[in-house]
C-alpha cells in the first residue's frame, strides 16, 4: 500500500501494463509483420481470429486504452472536426480520430498513444446496436470488406436458445468469409485448443471471483477492471490461464491472512455498467477513504465466460462461443433478466448498496437503471444511487459532483446499517 | 378537399386524445407499435389496429424518473405518456427492437405497464442466409403471439387481404409523393406530414378512401410553388420532423419536394409481394427495404447513393438533414452522408430536432442562409 493510500492494490495486476503495451505494438506492426489486421466492434469471437492468426483491434478495449491517455482529447477533437457530434459513442469518436490520423499519415501529433494501423477488414457483433452502426459506416469509410454478426435481443430462455443457433450459423458464415479473405484454411483443431484455454482460464477466473465473497474482500472490482486486459488480449492463450492462476494464489493468500482490498472495509458495493476508464484509480481511492469497496460489477462478473464456464465444450467450440454471445445479448437486452442477475450478485457478495453508472454516450446498460434500483430496493431493502459519467469522455464527468453524491450515498448506507443494528 | 386535410390535422395534432375515441367507435384492440418497421399487416389480419406510437405534445415530466435525459425525445416522451396513463387505451405493445432507445422504451414499459408486450426482432444484417432463415421463423412466432393476444387465427387468406390493403395504402402515398415532385408546393410539408402520420394511426382501409378522394382533387390543381429552391428532407428517424422547422424552410422560400424520413418515404417504400406464401413475402420486404437505414447493416444499399439519387430524381438542389437529438445511428452516418453529397456537388444543412421547444430565431437565420447558397 503506498503512503497515504487506503487501497491495498493487488500485485499481480501490475503485470497487465506491459502485456497491453505488447498487444498494441503487435497491432501497430501487423502489416510490417505480414499479418492481416481487423478492426472489431462489440464482443466478437476473438477465438476465431486467434485460430486464424489474424491480429485484431477491438473498439471497446482500444477505447479504454486511449481513454486513460493524454492524447484522447486530440482524437475526439479530430472526429468532431469531421462532423461527429459529441453525443456519439465516445469509443467510436476515439477510433475515428485514429483513422483520421492514419488517413493523413500523421503518426506524431498524438504522442504517447500507440496508433493502430487501418484495417484490412472489419467485423462486428451487434450486441449493442450501435456497434453495428459504427462497423457499417467505418466499413464504408475505409472501403474494406466486413462481416457483422447479428444477435437477437432475447427475452426468454426459448429466445436465448434460438439466438444461440442463429449466432452459431453466422459463425460458420464468418469462417467462410475469413477463409476467402485471408486465403487461409480454417484450423478447427487449433480453435479447439484455444477454447480449452478459454475454459480453463474462465474456471480459474470464476474461482477468483468466488474468493471475493470473503470479508474483507481480498480484491476489488477496480482490480478486476485492470484484469480485463488479459481477459481480452490473452483470451484463448496459455498465458491467460497462468495469469489467473497467479492472481488466484495471491488472492487466496489474502483471504487466508484476512487482508482486504482496502483498509477498514465497512461497506460492500455493487457497480452497474462499464467502468469510467479515466477514473478507475481516483474512484477506488475515493471509495476506500469512506471504507467502501466495490466487490462485484455487472461488467466483470457477468461477462467474459463467467456464466457456467464448466459447460464450455472445446470439442464444439462454435456452440460454446455462440452460447457466451447469446448470454451476453440476453443480459444486454432484457432489463428484467438483468435485474435478476443484479439481485444474485448482491446476495452472493453480501452487498450493502448499488452504484449505477449512467454513461452519457454508451447507453446499453443505462436502460432501466432507475427501475432496477426500485425493484431491488423493494425486494432486498438495498439502496442504490445513479451517477452520471461516460466510459471514456471526461467532458461528461465531474469529480466534485460525483464525489459529493458518493459521500451522501455512504451516509445513507451508514444510516441503513444503524437502523438494521437497532432493529 | 379541405375537409379531408382538416380531418388528418385533427387526428395528428393530438393523437393521444383522438385515439381512445376512435378505438371506442371502431371497437378494435389497439397494438401500440414502437417505430420502425413493424409488419403491421399481421396485426391487421388479426382484426386489430396497429398504431405507430409517436411523441406526445406535452412536456416530459414524470418520465424523467424512469429514463435519462440523453435519450431521444420520442423515447422519453413515450415513457412519460405511459407513466401518466395516456397510453392506457393500448391493449398490447409491439417492439421491433431496432436500436437502443427503442429497446429501452420497451424495457421500461414492460416493467411499468401491465399489458402484453410483443417483440418482432428484425435482422439487421439483411443479406445473410442465416438472417433469412431466422426471420422466417420470427415472423411466424410474431404471428402466434398476435393470435394469442387477439384470439383470432391469422389465416393466409386474411393476411393476403391485409397485404392488399397495405400495398394499396403505400401505392397511394407514393402517388401523392409523385404529385408533390411534379407539382411542387401542392400541399405544404406540414400537410403532407399529417397525411402520412394519420395513416399510422387509423385503419388503412379508411385512410385509403380519404387518400383516393384527396389525390383525385389534387390532380386537378396546379403547382403553387414557383420556388427554384427545391429541397430533399433526410433523416428524422423514428420521429416526425418538428412542424415549426418545416414551416421555416418554406417561409425561407424553399420547397420540399421529396424525403427519406420515417413519417414519409421510409414508411411506404416497397410493397409486400402478393404471390405465394404471404409470410415469406413479408420476410422478403423486411430484408429488402428500399430506403437504407442506419439501424441496419445493409450490404446491398448505401444511404449516400440513395440520397444522391433522390436529389437527382426530384430535381432538388440541396438536402436538409433532420437529425433527432441523441439519435446516434443517424449522427454516426451524418459525416459520411455529407461527404457523399459534397462529392456529388449537393449542398446540405443539418438541423437538430428535439422534443423540447428550442429557440427558432437562430435556426431561421441558418435556413435562410442555406437557401441563399442554393441560388
Amino acid at each position: 500500500m503506498t503512503a497515504g493510500s487506503y487501497v491495498n492494490r493487488i500485485n499481480t495486476t501490475r503485470e497487465v501494463k506491459p502485456v497491453i503495451a505488447g498487444w498494441y505494438e503487435e497491432l501497430r506492426t501487423a502489416h510490417a509483420d505480414g499479418k492481416f489486421l481487423a478492426w472489431s466492434y462489440g464482443p466478437v469471437p476473438f477465438e476465431i481470429f486467434r485460430a486464424m492468426d489474424i491480429r485484431f483491434e477491438h473498439l471497446e478495449s482500444y477505447g479504454a486504452y486511449l481513454a486513460a491517455r493524454a492524447g484522447q482529447e486530440k482524437l475526439k477533437q479530430l472526429s468532431e472536426s469531421d462532423g461527429y457530434s459529441n453525443d456519439i459513442c465516445s469509443y467510436a469518436r476515439l477510433v475515428r480520430g485514429v483513422a483520421m490520423l492514419n488517413e493523413r499519415g500523421d503518426k506524431s501529433s498524438v504522442p504517447g498513444v500507440l496508433l493502430v494501423e487501418s484495417p484490412d477488414f472489419v467485423v462486428a457483433f451487434r450486441q449493442c446496436p450501435l456497434m453495428a452502426t459504427v462497423y457499417d459506416y467505418q466499413k464504408r469509410l475505409f472501403n474494406v470488406p466486413g462481416f457483422c454478426i447479428d444477435t437477437i435481443p432475447a427475452h426468454s430462455e426459448a429466445e436465448f436458445q434460438e439466438n444461440l443457433l442463429y449466432i452459431r450459423r453466422q459463425l460458420e458464415e464468418l469462417i467462410v468469409f475469413l477463409e476467402d479473405l485471408t486465403k487461409t484454411k480454417f484450423d478447427l483443431d487449433r480453435l479447439k485448443q484455444i477454447m480449452a484455454y478459454v475454459k480453463e482460464a474462465a474456471i480459474v477466473r470464476n474461482r477468483v471471483l468466488d474468493l471475493c465473497k470473503s470479508s474483507p474482500a481480498p480484491m476489488s472490482v477496480f482490480d478486476h477492471f485492470i484484469s480485463l486486459g488479459p481477459a481480452h488480449s490473452q483470451r484463448g492463450k496459455k498465458e491467460s490461464v497462468e495469469y489467473w492462476k497467479r492472481l488466484e494464489t495471491e488472492v487466496k493468500q489474502r483471504v487466508d491472512n484476512g487482508i482486504g482490498a482496502i483498509k477498514n472495509e465497512k461497506f460492500r458495493l455493487y457497480w452497474h455498467n462499464l467502468p469510467i476508464w479515466f477514473k478507475v484509480g481516483r474512484l477506488s481511492e475515493v471509495l476506500a477513504r469512506h471504507g467502501a469497496v466495490l466487490v462485484a460489477a455487472s461488467y466483470t462478473h457477468e461477462l467474459f465466460y463467467s456464466h457456467e464456464p464448466e459447460k464450455i465444450d472445446p470439442e464444439d467450440p462454435l456452440t460454446s462461443i455462440a452460447a457466451e454471445e447469446a448470454w451476453q445479448s440476453w443480459l444486454a437486452a432484457d432489463s428484467l433478466r438483468t435485474t435478476e442477475q443484479v439481485q444474485k450478485e448482491i446476495e452472493d457478495y453480501s452487498i450493502d448498496g448499488m452504484i449505477m453508472c449512467s454513461h452519457r454516450t454508451c447507453q446499453p446498460a443505462d436502460i432501466c437503471e432507475y427501475d432496477i434500483i426500485d425493484i431491488i430496493g423493494r425486494r432486498l431493502g438495498i439502496p442504490g444511487i445513479v451517477i452520471d459519467a461516460d466510459p471514456t469522455d471526461p467532458a461528461f464527468y465531474s469529480d466534485a459532483q460525483t464525489e459529493t453524491r458518493l459521500q451522501a450515498f455512504i451516509e445513507t448506507l451508514e444510516a441503513h446499517k444503524k437502523r438494521a443494528a437497532a432493529s | 378537399m379541405q375537409d379531408i386535410l382538416d380531418k388528418f390535422n385533427l387526428i395528428t395534432r393530438d393523437a393521444y386524445t383522438w385515439l381512445p375515441g376512435y378505438k371506442e367507435e371502431k371497437g378494435l384492440k389497439i397494438f401500440g407499435c414502437l417505430p420502425m418497421y413493424v409488419p403491421e399487416e399481421i396485426i391487421h389480419a388479426a382484426g386489430a389496429l396497429p398504431v405507430i406510437l409517436q411523441e406526445g405534445n406535452e412536456p416530459i415530466t414524470t418520465g424523467h424518473s424512469k429514463i435519462q435525459s440523453f435519450f431521444c425525445g420520442i423515447a422519453r416522451s413515450i415513457v412519460d405518456l405511459s407513466l401518466k396513463g395516456k397510453l392506457d387505451f393500448v391493449d398490447a405493445l409491439v417492439s421491433p427492437e431496432i436500436d437502443l432507445p427503442i429497446n429501452g422504451i420497451a424495457n421500461v414499459l414492460r416493467i411499468n405497464m401491465s399489458i402484453p408486450s410483443l417483440t418482432i426482432y428484425q435482422p439487421t444484417t439483411c443479406s445473410k442466409e442465416a438472417s433469412q432463415v431466422f426471420l422466417s421463423k420470427e415472423i411466424k412466432r410474431f404471428k402466434s403471439s398476435v393470435e394469442e393476444c387477439t384470439g383470432q387465427e391469422i389465416t393466409e387468406a386474411r393476411l393476403k387481404e391485409s397485404i392488399k390493403i397495405y400495398n394499396r395504402n403505400r401505392a397511394l402515398l407514393r402517388e401523392l409523393y409523385d404529385l408533390r415532385r411534379v407539382k411542387a408546393g401542392l400541399l405544404s410539408s406540414i400537410q403532407i406530414s399529417s397525411v402520412v402520420m394519420a395513416g399510422m394511426l387509423m385503419l388503412k382501409e379508411e385512410h385509403n378512401q380519404l387518400l383516393e378522394t384527396l389525390i383525385v382533387k389534387l390532380k386537378t390543381r396546379e403547382a403553387t410553388s414557383k420556388s427554384k429552391f427545391r429541397i430533399v428532407l433526410s433523416g428524422s428517424l423514428c420521429q416526425a420532423p418538428v412542424a415549426d422547422l418545416l414551416h421555416l424552410i418554406e417561409e425561407a422560400g424553399a420547397v420540399i419536394v421529396d424525403d427519406d424520413i420515417y413519417t414519409g418515404t421510409r414508411y411506404f417504400a416497397g410493397d409486400v409481394g402478393t404471390e405465394g406464401d404471404p409470410f415469406e413475402a413479408i420476410v422478403k420486404r423486411q430484408l429488402t427495404m428500399p430506403v437504407p437505414c442506419p439501424t441496419r447493416v445493409d450490404e446491398a444499399g448505401d444511404w449516400g447513393d440513395y440520397l444522391i439519387n433522390t436529389v437527382k430524381n426530384s430535381g432538388a438542389k440541396g438536402v436538409i438533414h433532420m437529425v433527432v437529438k441523441y439519435c446516434q445511428p443517424h449522427e454516426m452516418y451524418y459525416p459520411y452522408l455529407v461527404k457523399r453529397l459534397a462529392s456529388a456537388g449537393i449542398p446540405s444543412l443539418k438541423l437538430e430536432i428535439e422534443h423540447e421547444v428550442s429557440s427558432l430565431a437562430s435556426v431561421k437565420t441558418r435556413i435562410q442562409a442555406f437557401v441563399e447558397t442554393l441560388k
